[in-house]
């Protein structure tokens, strides 16, 4: 069939193959419009369906829907309507285009995908967060206890460093005096004592040893005598081993000492001793 | 087969107008579209029990999918209800005008639809579904228009019918038939050609009722 088409042939196929929009070609002759009216024959070759009642009513509804849509267009801007969506049937709303129908679902599901990972993800970022704040938490308390030990290790040693700095002063000083102190009670039988001074209202150093813990409701006072004027020189709190020491750098502002006495108290706030004396050292000493 | 055998319970008396010649029916068409294009949605829906089988099989037989079809049927005639005022008979017969309007709707869904699965399609032209070939003559001699087109088209040796049915209901052009066929394409154009001749001169006496 190797046949070479002549010019109302190939009108013929042109007419086939420019089938657009159905509108034949204007000013087209006789011939091209018997052409089209074939091609307007052909689906009567086929077999027809005849359309639901329901269809009929919907398309009907559609093209009213869409003439009062054109009224309404024409009226306030004079242009064409937006085209009517098919309804299928039991849909109470218009289909949705095939295409975005197509790829909504899928992309909704990726979407709800990848929002589940994400949070998932920072889930579990939340959660390594939320563990290296508790851990670091804990560091700091067990820090903070190790700073609060080495504050009192620290204080206790400064306390032994200021008495070892007395007692250095006091064995340095050339005229260093001792007197020595007497139990004086006879429930107190192995107490004694020794109170180291330095000349001139120096340092001065108290050791208690033998010292029971005093008995509830009392405590041990110190007292440095001076005439009938005592001064409260300080606490006794006796350790496990039953000794004590208590040093100061200056003795009080006075111009001697006679006597040192240690006696238990009902308080520590009392400004003359009242109860039963347990040590005494009677030794005079100028203080300037 | 029966002529009107239809998978609905449809009233006889549709297929029966949608069908029969009527030498008055040109004429009236044209009156129609004219009350149509004037706003009268009954001279519509006159022309939608007239015409709604046959453009509702022509779209069904391009898609192969009645709800596609349904689509396109709707969306036919709101363009007939929008175009009417320019509709021009010198052009085209209503009938023509509203077949060839559903062709082409019914091809663009079709050609959407390929970009996205032309392996279907391919095979559905390689073997189309059930309506490729025309009702045996014989059993369809009912009504004249119907009866004549599918004897005319029943007539036509299997390789031209073949090349019709693909540019016509798949929109292809000679140069793609060729290609999916392997032919050469002046076998597809003479072919085509030599179908063409042979219809026009089959239902001369239909279209000149057209014209």
């Amino acid at each position: 069939m190797n046949h070479r088409p002549d010019r109302e042939e190939l009108a013929i196929l042109d007419t086939l193959e420019a089938l657009g929009g159905g509108e034949a070609a204007a000013g087209a002759g006789p011939e091209s419009r018997a052409d089209v009216e074939l091609l307007g024959l052909l689906p009567y070759g086929l077999e027809p369906v005849v359309p639901s009642p329901e269809l009929r009513s919907r398309v009907l509804a559609a093209v009213r829907e869409h003439g009062r849509a054109r009224e309404g267009v024409a009226a306030e801007a004079g242009s064409a309507p937006a085209p009517i969506p098919f309804r299928r049937p039991g849909s109470g709303t218009a289909a949705p285009p095939r295409r975005a129908g197509r790829w909504a679902l899928p992309l909704a599901a990726a979407l709800a995908a990848l929002g589940i990972g994400l949070a998932g993800w920072l889930s579990l970022r939340l959660g390594e967060r939320e563990a290296t704040i508790a851990a670091l938490d804990r560091e700091l308390a067990a820090a903070g206890e190790r700073a609060g030990r080495l504050e009192r290790i620290n204080a206790e040693l400064d306390a032994a460093r200021r008495e070892l700095s007395h007692r250095l002063a006091l064995a340095t000083s050339p005229g260093m005096v001792a007197c020595p102190l007497k139990p004086m009670d006879r429930e107190y039988p192995e107490v004694n004592g020794l109170l180291y001074l330095s000349p001139g209202g120096g340092p001065w150093l108290l050791s208690v040893h033998h010292l029971e813990p005093p008995p509830a409701g009392g405590v041990y006072v110190v007292w440095f005598l001076s005439g009938d004027a005592p001064h409260h020189m300080g606490v006794l709190a006796p350790g496990p081993d039953r000794s004590v020491h208590i040093a100061a750098d200056r003795m009080p502002g006075q111009e001697s000492m006679t006597g040192v006495a240690v006696t238990l108290e009902p308080t520590a706030a009392v400004e003359r001793p009242t109860g039963p004396t347990l040590l005494f050292g009677d030794q005079r000493i100028d203080l300037l | 087969m029966q002529r009107f055998s239809t998978r609905r319970a449809a009233p006889a008396a549709a297929l029966e107008r949608a069908l029969t010649t009527d030498p008055a029916r040109t004429r009236n068409d044209a009156d129609l579209v004219a009350r149509v294009a004037a706003g009268d949605d009954r001279a519509l829906a006159d022309l939608y029990d007239r015409y709604a089988p046959v453009l509702l099989g022509l779209a069904r037989r391009v898609l192969g999918d009645t709800a596609d079809a349904e689509e396109v049927l709707q969306e036919v005639f709101v363009h007939a209800w929008s175009r009417a005022a320019s509709y021009d008979p010198r052009r085209s017969s209503v009938a023509t005008w509203l077949a060839l309007v559903a062709r082409s709707r019914a091809i663009d869904r079709l050609r959407s639809r390929r970009s996205a699965d032309r392996t279907v399609e391919s095979a559905r032209l390689e073997s189309p579904p059930g309506h490729e070939s025309p009702r045996a003559a014989g059993a369809v001699l009912a009504h004249e228009r119907g009866a004549r087109v599918a004897a005319a088209l029943a007539e036509l040796p299997p390789e031209q019918r073949q090349a019709i049915e693909m540019a016509y209901y798949g929109g292809l052009s000679q140069t793609a038939i060729a290609g999916a066929t392997g032919i050469p394409l002046g076998t597809v154009k003479t072919r085509t050609l030599l179908a063409m001749k042979k219809l026009r001169a089959a239902l001369a006496a239909e279209i000149e009722e057209l014209l």
